[in-house]
């Protein structure tokens, strides 16, 4: 298990998220997906990020199959914006790409948080919903958003919070324990970064001096009630690693029935979500 | 380990970092934390890098199981017994 104490090491698990590039991609489009649980809190958050007025270029960290600019089309015709998205998972940008290919406003290409593909000063606005969590070293994120974001520039990121899930991923790890070794449990429940708003806030002013920029980290707490099935729609696109990892499958599945049966409360399987809104702005 | 280090320091770190992960205050060091739910595997995860990191102690994942963090004490076992 040496890898688990190398993975830390300020590079992005190319390998994590290129998973999806084979099973999760189509999954992130479907529309059960984009109104349930996580994608309901993105569309909630993108309606809220606002854009000043000398906004030109939008850049959309991990922007996966292109969900970002879906809901903001509207603010790019107000504003004649044009806007980039990178993703590491290639599965994931050739949807975002093939949805976009007569639209040249938006541009695409394969990047992470710990590498930009733009210049020092050039980007306006950063967006990124739900895909800081895959960063290895949130430091190095925020020093490399800060190098391309200009002065007077603004940044909306949306992530997981440390206690995401807590008590539903509890039901999840009772199931795993029966299916998978102690070893292959912690190596996937390392996969994701968890933090604080506090730990999150200190990572972020490393990269962003808060002589020159505002930070405010805050965290959006609620209970989603689903039902088995629509609660395996967006795990089992989230958990493919977990998943590949089991021999049984089918059994796996039962047994997750099972636990998250136990939790069912009268309305429905809850979901305890936590999230996290970083938002820079430049003092300039 | 450095054989400086003694059990108490060993303690003390590894409770500091429970309780300010999970935002707890654990009572008693025999307080039972798989049993009771109390610890993810997250807080797991990161006390096996923490117990390299802080102690250059490597354990071996494969030799583990979710009892040898039962407790703060058997934690702390982790780390004194493999000095």
């Amino acid at each position: 298990m040496s890898e688990l104490f190398d993975k830390r090491d300020g590079q992005v698990d190319k390998d994590t998220v290129s998973t999806y590039s084979k099973f999760g991609a189509s999954a992130y489009e479907d529309q059960r997906n984009r109104e349930f649980l996580y994608g309901n809190k993105t569309v909630e958050f993108l309606k809220n990020v606002r854009f000043d007025n000398n906004c030109k270029f939008v850049l959309d960290i991990g922007c996966g199959t292109g969900f970002g600019f879906d809901e903001l089309k509207d603010e790019f015709d107000r504003r004649d914006m044009k806007g980039l998205g990178i993703e590491p998972a290639r599965g994931m940008l050739d949807i975002a790409i093939e949805k976009y290919k007569d639209d040249p406003r938006f541009e695409w290409n394969t990047g992470s948080f710990e590498d930009i593909p733009c210049e020092d000063k050039s980007v306006d606005k950063i967006i990124s919903t739900l895909a800081l969590h895959w960063v290895k070293d949130l430091e190095c994120a925020a020093k490399e958003m800060a190098r391309v974001l200009k002065e007077d520039g603004s940044l909306e990121i949306l992530m997981i919070a440390r206690d995401d899930g807590h008590y539903f991923k509890k039901a999840i790890v009772k199931a795993q324990r029966k299916h998978l070794t102690f070893a292959q449990i912690i190596k996937t429940a390392g996969l994701a970064l968890r933090v604080s708003p506090e730990q999150c806030h200190a990572a972020m002013a490393v990269g962003f001096s808060e002589d020159k920029f505002d930070i405010r980290v805050e965290k959006i707490s609620d209970i989603v009630y689903g039902d088995f099935e629509a609660h395996m729609k967006w795990w089992k696109a989230r958990s493919t690693q977990i998943i590949c990892d089991v021999k049984d499958k089918d059994r796996f599945m039962k047994d997750l029935q099972e636990e998250l049966k136990k939790i069912w409360d009268g309305q429905g399987i809850p979901f305890d979500s936590n999230l996290l809104t970083i938002r820079i702005k430049g003092k300039k | 380990m450095s054989a400086a280090l003694d059990r108490e320091q060993v303690k003390a770190k590894i409770k500091a970092l429970i309780e300010g992960e999970l935002k707890i205050k654990i009572e008693s060091d025999d307080y039972d934390l798989v049993g009771t739910d109390t610890i993810d595997s997250y807080t797991m995860m990161l006390l096996i890098l923490f117990i390299n990191n802080e102690f250059g102690v490597k354990l071996d994942m494969e030799q583990l199981d979710f009892d040898a963090f039962g407790s703060i004490n058997t934690i702390v076992g982790l780390v004194t017994d493999s000095n």
